[in-house]
């Protein structure tokens, strides 16, 4: 009776498993997080492999005409200006469908050059690595950290969610996430938030999902 | 003279309505919105997120006036939760559009706190729409803009369907 009920609650325990397992979408905390190759507004190819002297990656999936991105552009430049020279520059990813009107490749260009963007803005025209990440808005984050695993540099994912606690207010914010995981990186300490949310724009998926 | 001063009276009693009638706006916690999705009647609940400044939002609300007003009379509750705005421009918007389905205002300053509360699994992408029946044990959650066609089989599943 006693191996019955044993084997009854390591049963519960897989399905509970399997269940979580099927559920979760795209990368946790903690997960290796794939290298991409995107061109960029200037017409190159970039992957992060490019980046030979870079401790990680702020990934931020992204587009030209949310209003909430529209809100963060500022504070996005300000994390690549102060984290890149420290090993972590920002990379812009925009997942949305290319027939959106106002998130065309010609149209990152313009946006890039009217905000001074002085990092990589990627398109990811197939979606492919908005659904390999799990993002489902933009702005979304992940922090990626360049780590030894098995004697091979991975990037790990550290952190995703929200820049801060106010997305659509920047005078509002009294919590600073993504700055707060990337000083607990620098300093080798343990990141104390390490997945939050915010409210952002639907990804415009393509039909066919 | 006489009939004007019946009709602003009958006006006043509320047996007219008044053209355009635009809604107050209700501002609420996430708790009241929580509290409503957990009623345990047999009551099917339609929560909408949206905000002004999002536009597949804003594309997607005449659908859900439409099946509102199509449900009146049925067990189908609508809340259109305006999130992440401020009430002054929705308060506009509604006057502007005239939407008759009730709209909430969610009164919170920090969505990293109030999201997991709604649904830990929601990446915070707007709209969304959760369409809830405790009765039945049945719940639908649709991410990104919605076809009336779309809005209406869901709640015919969610409203038919026992657990």
């Amino acid at each position: 009776m006693k191996k019955l009920l044993f084997s009854l609650a390591g049963l519960a325990l897989l399905t509970a498993f399997s269940f979580a397992t099927f559920q979760t979408n795209g990368y946790q905390v903690g997960d290796v997080a794939a290298d991409f190759k995107l061109k960029n507004i200037n017409g190159k190819m970039v992957s992060m492999a490019d980046y030979k002297e870079a401790k990680g990656f702020i990934v931020i999936f992204s587009c030209n005409h949310c209003p909430f991105v529209v809100a963060s552009e500022d504070r996005m430049i300000a994390l690549h200006e102060k984290y890149a020279s420290k090993g972590y520059p920002v990379i812009a990813i925009n997942p949305n469908e290319q027939t959106h009107a106002d998130d065309t490749f010609e149209k990152m260009k313009v946006r890039a050059q009217e905000k001074g963007f002085k990092f990589a803005y990627l398109v990811d025209g197939e979606q492919k690595y908005a659904r390999l990440y799990g993002a489902t808005k933009t702005p979304d984050v992940f922090l990626l950290n360049k780590e030894k695993k098995d004697g091979k540099d991975v990037l790990i994912v550290r952190y995703k969610g929200a820049i801060d606690n106010s997305v659509k207010d920047a005078a509002a914010v009294t919590e600073t996430f993504l700055a707060d995981a990337l000083e607990a990186l620098l300093a080798g300490k343990a990141i104390s938030k390490t997945d939050t949310k915010a409210v952002g724009c639907t990804i415009k998926w393509k039909e066919t999902r | 003279m006489q009939a004007f001063l019946l009709v602003i009276g009958l006006i006043l009693a509320g047996i007219l309505p008044l053209p355009l009638s635009a809604q107050t706006l209700q501002q609420v916690k996430i708790q009241t919105v929580l509290d409503e999705l957990s009623q345990s009647d047999d009551t099917t609940r339609v929560l909408n997120l949206w905000a002004t400044w999002c536009g597949p939002c804003v594309k997607e609300l005449p659908h859900f006036e439409e099946v509102f007003q199509e449900t009146k009379g049925q067990k189908v509750k609508f809340i259109l939760l305006a999130v992440e705005d401020s009430p002054k421009t929705v308060s506009a918007f509604l006057s502007k559009k005239g939407l008759q389905a009730p709209v909430w205002f969610l009164d919170e300053a920090h969505a990293d706190q109030w999201i997991p509360r709604l649904d830990p699994d929601w990446g915070g992408e707007i709209p969304i729409t959760i369409i809830i029946n405790q009765a039945r044990g049945q719940r639908h959650f649709h991410s990104g803009e919605m076809t009336k066609e779309a809005l209406q089989q869901a709640i015919h599943h969610v409203s038919s369907q026992n657990k």
